[in-house]
């Protein structure tokens, strides 16, 4: 399995304080790797490092056998797409047009988009199905249609790789499940890999092959799922006494907090 | 479809409107005659006055109207804040102190220097200034831009009022400069406002989907491989150069930037691709508009035009920030 992403020894910081302290990681080709931990523990901060919003860090990242701060912002959107926990334009915009920025960067300077942009953005938005209110303002939609919409979007960029950042936390447990769902079908269906940060452990232990538990700028624990969910490292991480049992219906490991 | 239709109304509205308010004025015409002349019939003195005074004001009017509401429709976009217009980076300010620069010169230093070339150049400086106090590490942060522009005018408004207590005698010339007219351009000022407002219109009609991606988050925009600096770079530029041209020519005339892109976006959508064309259209209509009270009201007398753009304009501006667009999310 080749990696598609591979973190060593990544450092950053704000001011004095370190806020990712020495992180190695890798992402294989056509895995969901989940990252979880407490707030504060870094994980956004390594999220919009790997999509190239931070840029001051050190240490050594690699994307697709590239050096992350030698790709050019429009190559990198071609390889990478991101999905934010929330996305809130300040005007009014029609979700079709939203969808549309995820052709950016495959449009040359100030061309306009093309006969094969829209097939794309037409494909997009019947997997994610949005195109039925393709003409709506996206500020008219609920919070699980909105979420699907830029899930639409980050598609439209034709990435190999998908971050996305807690990125259903703001939808209620039914509706975070089924776009959750959505997304990491999506994933194996189109052989994608993705980094996933997560709010939810169980859900986190549903969708990801591998997962990765992040304390004070640091991975407190990686690996598979039924090799490091235990009330060990669940104590460790979250200060939380908790007890695993086995999901009747998955048959994964479910976890269950008890104080 | 009907965006279209609502646009090809404007366009005529406003075309047979701005020579029918042409005719008003303390010579009148008939729209027969306003249309003979435009053909080349020469009637003498009556068709001087119109073709060298009442028509370069009609065209400059409506060039200054229309480059403030597309430089206000492009700084709203890229500052993500719909209450950005063309003097929020501080350009206002620095003209008028240019012009009591020029005033304070000619009574202290016995010197002419002139007063629009004087305003042109400090409201490009202030600008300037502006945007390196916010830079920082190479990235301009849009707070930190709104700020400096706060900041760069009220140095600025200080300095213009050192000036006054020197050039007191010139006082009500700075006076009225600073509320803006339109009286006495030239068919010059068409020809330098021209250039200028054609490029924006240009630049910012090829730049606008970046724009769009823009008003969602410059952190978005970066996720979809735009450089944002870059933008906020072209247009912040692109808007100082126009206004600082506006506003050597004609003075300070205020809420054209502000509520013509607002008014356009609730008529035809942010994202529609008519936006832009009706921005600078009505913003030219909306000029000329309050150009044609200016004149008329209580002719012989003129009205400053930038008192007449604040009288309608802030009403709906008040009007306009109660409502949806502003307070909520789009």
């Amino acid at each position: 399995m080749a990696d598609v992403i591979t973190v060593r020894d990544l450092h950053i910081g704000y001011g004095k304080e370190e806020v990712l302290r020495g992180i190695d990681l890798s992402l294989e080709r056509g895995e969901v790797l989940g990252i979880l931990g407490p707030n504060g523990s870094g994980k956004s901060t390594l999220m919009s490092i790997l999509c190239g919003i931070l840029r001051n860090w050190q240490g050594s990242v690699t994307i697709m056998d590239r050096a992350l701060k030698s790709y050019p912002s429009r190559r990198l959107a071609q390889v990478l797409s991101y999905i934010p926990q929330s996305f809130e334009p300040s005007f009014d915009l029609k979700v079709e047009t939203i969808v549309s920025f995820g052709r950016n960067p495959h449009l040359k300077g100030f061309s306009a988009l093309g006969a094969r942009d829209y097939v794309v953005i037409d494909e997009v938005m019947t997997l994610t199905e949005t195109l039925g209110f393709k003409e709506r303002f996206f500020s008219t939609l609920s919070g699980g249609e909105k979420q699907r919409v830029v899930i639409a979007k980050a598609l439209a960029q034709e990435g190999q790789i998908l971050l996305m950042d807690e990125f259903t936390s703001h939808l209620d447990p039914g509706h975070a499940r089924k776009i959750g769902k959505i997304a990491t079908d999506l994933v194996r269906a189109k052989g994608l890999s993705a980094v996933a940060v997560f709010h939810d452990l169980n859900q986190a232990i549903e969708m990801s092959d591998r997962l990765i538990f992040m304390k004070d700028g640091e991975i407190a624990a990686h690996g598979r799922v039924w090799d490091i969910v235990n009330p060990a490292v669940i104590w460790n991480v979250y200060g939380l006494r908790a007890q695993i049992i086995t999901n009747p219906v998955t048959e994964l490991p479910l976890v269950v907090f008890y104080d | 479809m009907k965006r279209i239709l609502l646009f090809i109304a404007i366009t005529t509205v406003s075309l047979i409107g701005m020579l029918w308010l042409s005719t008003f004025g303390t010579v009148k015409y008939s729209m027969n005659e306003v249309l003979l002349m435009l053909l080349g019939s020469n009637s003498g003195s009556r068709s001087n006055i119109y073709m060298n005074l009442r028509l370069p004001r009609l065209i400059v009017g409506f060039l200054i109207g229309s480059g403030l509401a597309v430089g206000g429709n492009g700084l709203q976009l890229t500052l993500k804040n719909p209450l950005a217009d063309p003097y929020i980076i501080g350009i206002s300010a620095g003209a008028s102190f240019g012009a009591v620069f020029s005033l304070f010169m000619k009574e202290v230093g016995k010197m002419t220097l002139s007063m629009d070339l004087l305003a042109f150049v400090f409201a490009v400086l202030s600008a300037f200034l502006t945007y390196a106090i916010s830079r920082r590490g190479g990235r301009i942060p849009i707070t930190t831009l709104v700020l400096s522009g706060v900041i760069v005018s009220s140095l600025f408004n200080a300095a213009v009022t050192l000036l006054v207590v020197f050039a007191w005698r010139n006082v009500i010339t700075l006076h009225f400069w600073s509320l803006g007219s339109l009286s006495g351009v030239t068919w010059d000022d068409a020809l330098k406002l021209i250039p200028a407002i054609s490029l924006q219109y240009a630049i910012f009609s090829v730049i606008r989907r970046k724009m769009l991606i823009m008003a969602a988050g410059e952190d978005h925009a970066i996720t979809v491989g735009i450089n944002p600096e870059r933008i906020k770079f072209i247009v912040f530029f692109t808007v100082s150069i126009v206004s600082a041209i506006a506003v050597s020519t004609a003075g300070l005339i205020g809420f054209v930037g502000l509520i013509i892109p607002h008014m356009v976006r609730l008529a035809f959508g942010t994202d529609n691709r008519l936006n832009l064309p009706a921005t600078a259209l009505l913003g030219g209509l909306f000029l000329i508009v309050c150009d044609t009270f200016a004149r008329t009201l209580f002719q012989p007398t003129e009205l400053p035009i930038g008192a007449v753009t604040a009288l309608v304009g802030a009403p709906v501006f008040i009007y306009l920030l109660r409502s949806r667009e502003v307070t909520g999310n789009g």
